[in-house]
C-alpha cells in the first residue's frame, strides 16, 4: 500500500516539477521515488497482509515481480536523462505517465480480486496509449497511439466480457473462490464459465502479444518512441505474464483452454520466429523476437508445473536486462545514422566502441540462448519443464525454433563487429548510458553465474 | 441495494439480460471491426463497455451480491478515462493528418 | 410476488407506443395535406424577433472547446465515487472519510494542474 502510494504521488509530484519548469530534477526525483518503492517492498513494509478490502495480496511472487518491474524502470529513466534531453515540452509527463503505469502494473502482478486485474490492465495501459503518441509532430508516432489505442481497448471489452460471464457464472470476484468453485467437477463443463474463461483469456493474450492476437506489437512498438518501446517490451511484458500465470495458476483449467493454450503456444514460437528471420528493420526485429520469447515463456506456463513460476520469473529477468540494454544502443546507432533504423547502422561498433559492441554482443547472444548467458540458462529451464510436462513433441518443435531464432541474432552480431566501409557520423555514449548498457551487459552473464529465484 | 430495484430486474428472465447484452457487444466489436469513421469506432467501444455494465447488473441482481453493481463503477470511470484518451488522440491525428479516416493509418507496414 | 413476466405483461407498452407514433404521424400527415404552403426567406429563419443570426451553426469548433468537453467528462465522472460514500457516510467513519480526502486531493491536484497548464484560457 504505501509503495503503490509512493509511487502515485511521486508521478504528481513529477507532473508538478514539469509544471515548474525544474526539468533537470525530473529523473533523478523520478529514480529517487523508485528507489524508495524498492527499499519498502525490499524490507518487507506493510506487506503480506491484504489490502484494499482484500483485493491485493503481496505475497513473494508479487513482491519479486514489482522490484523486477521497478529495477527496470529506474534503468529506463536513467537513459531518459540523455533521450529526453532534446524533447522541449512534455518531459515531465513522460515520465509521470510510466511511473502511473507501472502502478497498474503492480496492481496486476498482486490481484486477488478479478476487479482489480480489470482495473490494473487499465491503469497500465491507458498512460501506455499516450505515451505510445509522444512524438507529437510524427505522423509514426500518432498512428502507433491510434493503432495501439483502438485494438487495445477492443482487447479490454473482450476481457471485460470474460470476466463478466465468470462472474455470471461462479458468482464471485474473487480469485480463490473461483478456484475452489473451478476445482469442483460438477462444474467442469459449466458453458458460461468456459465462455468467459476463454474471454478473459483472449483479452490478456493480447497485452502478451501472443499469436494470433499479437497484430498490433509490430506496429507499435515501431512507431513508439524508442525509450516507450523498451518500457512496454520489458515492464509491460513482465506484468503481463505474471497476471497471466497468477490467473491461470490460481483454476483449476477446463481441457478446451489447455488446448487453447498449447495451440496459442506453437502459433507464437511459430510465427515470432519466422517472421523475424525476414527483418532488417531493428525495431521490427525486435518486435519479432518479441512474439518468439512469448512463445517460450507460454510453454513455460501451459504445463502447470509449481516450479514455472520460478521458470518464468527467471527468463523475464534475463529478457528484461537484455532488451533495455540492446534498445539503449538502438537510440544511439540511430541518432550517429540520422534517425535510420536498418540493422546496418550497427556496422563498424566494436571498431568505435569495443565495450559498447561486446556488451551488445553478450545481450544479443543471451537473447539468442547461446551457452553461458542468462538467456540459455532461462530457455533450458522452460524446455526442461515442457518436457517434465509431457509435452515432448512441442518441446522439440520449441528447441528447433530457438535454434532458428539463432540466425537472425547473428546478422545483428556480424553488422556490429564488420568494419564499416565509409566515415559515418560518430556514436556518442553519455557516461550514465554507459553505466546502463554496462550494468544490462554484465548482468546477462552475472544472472547466469547466480540464478534468481521467486522468494 | 434497494429491493425494488431487484425485483424490477429480476421481474425480466437472466437469458434475456445475457442475450441482449451480447447483442450489444456484437453491435459494437462489428462497428469497431467495419467503421472507417474514428468517432464511430470509439462510440462503439463504448457501447461494448457499456453491454458489460448490463450484463453485470443483470448478474449482480440474480446473485443477489451487490460487488457486479460496484464493479459497474469502476468500469464507467475506465470508460471515461479512455474515451478521454482516444479523443485527444483523435485530435493529434487530425492535427496530423487533417482525416478521421481509419484508412488513412497505413504508413507502418504490418 | 413471483418475478416472472409473460408477453402478455407488456400489452400496455406496446398499445402506448403505437398510440405515440400514431399520433405523431396523424399530425404531421394532416399537418401537410390541411395547411397552405408559404415559403419566404424571412419565413424560414429560426427566429422572427431578436438578434440576426449570423452564419452557419454547423461550422467547426475550436480544438480548446473539444478539450473542456474532455475534461468535462472526466471529472463529472469522477462524481461518481462520492455517491456511495455519501449514502454510507456515517457506516464509513473517520476512515472513509480520510480515504476520500485522499481521492478529492487527488483529482484537485489534477484540476490543478489543467489550470496551470493553461487549458482553460481561451483567446
Amino acid at each position: 500500500m504505501s509503495a503503490l502510494v509512493l509511487l502515485s504521488v511521486v508521478g504528481v509530484v513529477l507532473l508538478y516539477l514539469g509544471l515548474f519548469g525544474r526539468r533537470t530534477a525530473l529523473a533523478a526525483t523520478g529514480v529517487a521515488g523508485l528507489l524508495g518503492t524498492i527499499a519498502l517492498i525490499a524490507t518487507g513494509w506493510h506487506l503480506e497482509s491484504p489490502l484494499f478490502a482484500g483485493i491485493v495480496r503481496f505475497d513473494g511472487p508479487a513482491r519479486a515481480y514489482t522490484l523486477l518491474m521497478a529495477g527496470a524502470t529506474v534503468l529506463l529513466f536513467l537513459f531518459g536523462v540523455d533521450y529526453y534531453a532534446r524533447m522541449q515540452r512534455n518531459v515531465a509527463e513522460q515520465y509521470a505517465l510510466m511511473l502511473f503505469s507501472l502502478v497498474g502494473g503492480i496492481l496486476i502482478v498482486s490481484f486477488s480480486n478479478l476487479v482489480m486485474l480489470f482495473l490494473g490492465i487499465e491503469i497500465l495501459s491507458i498512460p501506455l496509449y499516450i505515451l505510445a503518441g509522444g512524438k507529437r509532430d510524427s505522423f509514426r508516432s500518432g498512428e502507433a497511439a491510434f493503432k495501439y489505442f483502438v485494438q487495445g481497448s477492443f482487447a479490454s471489452g473482450f476481457l471485460l466480457m470474460g470476466l463478466a460471464l465468470v462472474y455470471g457464472a461462479t458468482g464471485s470476484f474473487d480469485l480463490a473462490a473461483i478456484g475452489t468453485w473451478s476445482a469442483d467437477a460438477a462444474h467442469g463443463h459449466d458453458t458460461v464459465f468456459l465462455l468467459g474463461l476463454l474471454l478473459t483469456l483472449a483479452g490478456l493474450a493480447f497485452k502478451l502479444a501472443a499469436v494470433p492476437f499479437h497484430f498490433w506489437s509490430p506496429d507499435v512498438y515501431e512507431g513508439s518512441p524508442t525509450l516507450i518501446t523498451a518500457f512496454m517490451s520489458t515492464v509491460v511484458k513482465t506484468a503481463a505474464f505474471a497476471a497471466f500465470h497468477r490467473f491461470i495458476a490460481a483454476l483449476h483449467l477446463p481441457d478446451a483452454v489447455g488446448t487453447m493454450l498449447l495451440t496459442m503456444t506453437v502459433l507464437t514460437l511459430f510465427l515470432g520466429n519466422v517472421v523475424a528471420l525476414r527483418q532488417t528493420q531493428f525495431k521490427r526485429l525486435m518486435a519479432y523476437s518479441s512474439i518468439a520469447h512469448t512463445g517460450f515463456l507460454l510453454l513455460a506456463l501451459v504445463g502447470g508445473d509449481p516450479r514455472s513460476g520460478d521458470v518464468l520469473f527467471y527468463y523475464l529477468a534475463a529478457y528484461t536486462l537484455a532488451t533495455v540494454g540492446l534498445f539503449i544502443i538502438l537510440t544511439l546507432a540511430k541518432r550517429a545514422a540520422q534517425g535510420e533504423e536498418h540493422i546496418r547502422i550497427f556496422r563498424g561498433l566494436f571498431r568505435e566502441r569495443p565495450w559498447v559492441a561486446v556488451a551488445a554482443l553478450l545481450m544479443l547472444l543471451s537473447l539468442a540462448g547461446i551457452p553461458f548467458t542468462a538467456g540459455f540458462v532461462a530457455k533450458y529451464r522452460v524446455f526442461m519443464l515442457g518436457l517434465a510436462g509431457g509435452h515432448v513433441l512441442i518441446t522439440f518443435f520449441a528447441v528447433a525454433m530457438a535454434l532458428l531464432g539463432i540466425y537472425y541474432y547473428a546478422l545483428v552480431v556480424r553488422e556490429a563487429f564488420a568494419p564499416r566501409e565509409q566515415e559515418g557520423g560518430t556514436l556518442a555514449v553519455a557516461p550514465l548510458n554507459w553505466l546502463v548498457i554496462t550494468l544490462c551487459g554484465v548482468g546477462v552473464v552475472a544472472l547466469a553465474v547466480w540464478p534468481v529465484a521467486l522468494p | 441495494m434497494d429491493q425494488g430495484i431487484i425485483t424490477a430486474i429480476r421481474t425480466v428472465p437472466l437469458d434475456h439480460y445475457v442475450l441482449l447484452s451480447f447483442l450489444l457487444f456484437g453491435i459494437g466489436a462489428a462497428g469497431v471491426a467495419l467503421r472507417r469513421n474514428t468517432i464511430i469506432v470509439l462510440m462503439c467501444i463504448e457501447l461494448m463497455f457499456n453491454s458489460v455494465n448490463l450484463l453485470l447488473a443483470a448478474f449482480s441482481a440474480h446473485h443477489s451480491d451487490p460487488r457486479g453493481q460496484v464493479f459497474v463503477f469502476f468500469i464507467m470511470l475506465v470508460a471515461a478515462a479512455e474515451v478521454t484518451v482516444g479523443l485527444s488522440i483523435l485530435v493529434m491525428m487530425k492535427r496530423i493528418v487533417d482525416s478521421v479516416d481509419v484508412n488513412q493509418l497505413n504508413r507502418l507496414k504490418g | 410476488m413471483e418475478p416472472i413476466s409473460t408477453p402478455h405483461d407488456y400489452l400496455p407498452v406496446l398499445v402506448q407506443a403505437a398510440i405515440a407514433v400514431g399520433f405523431v404521424g396523424f399530425a404531421l400527415s394532416a399537418a401537410a395535406f390541411l395547411g397552405p404552403r408559404l415559403h419566404g426567406r424571412k419565413k424560414e429563419e429560426s427566429f422572427e424577433c431578436g438578434i440576426e443570426q449570423q452564419g452557419d451553426a454547423r461550422r467547426p469548433f475550436s480544438v480548446k472547446y473539444l478539450l473542456i468537453a474532455i475534461l468535462f467528462v472526466l471529472f463529472d465522472v469522477e462524481v461518481i465515487f462520492l455517491y456511495p460514500w455519501a449514502v454510507n457516510f456515517k457506516a464509513l467513519g473517520a476512515v472513509g472519510f480520510v480515504e476520500m480526502v485522499v481521492f478529492v486531493g487527488f483529482v484537485l491536484a489534477g484540476l490543478y494542474y489543467v489550470l496551470r497548464k493553461g487549458v482553460m484560457r481561451i483567446e
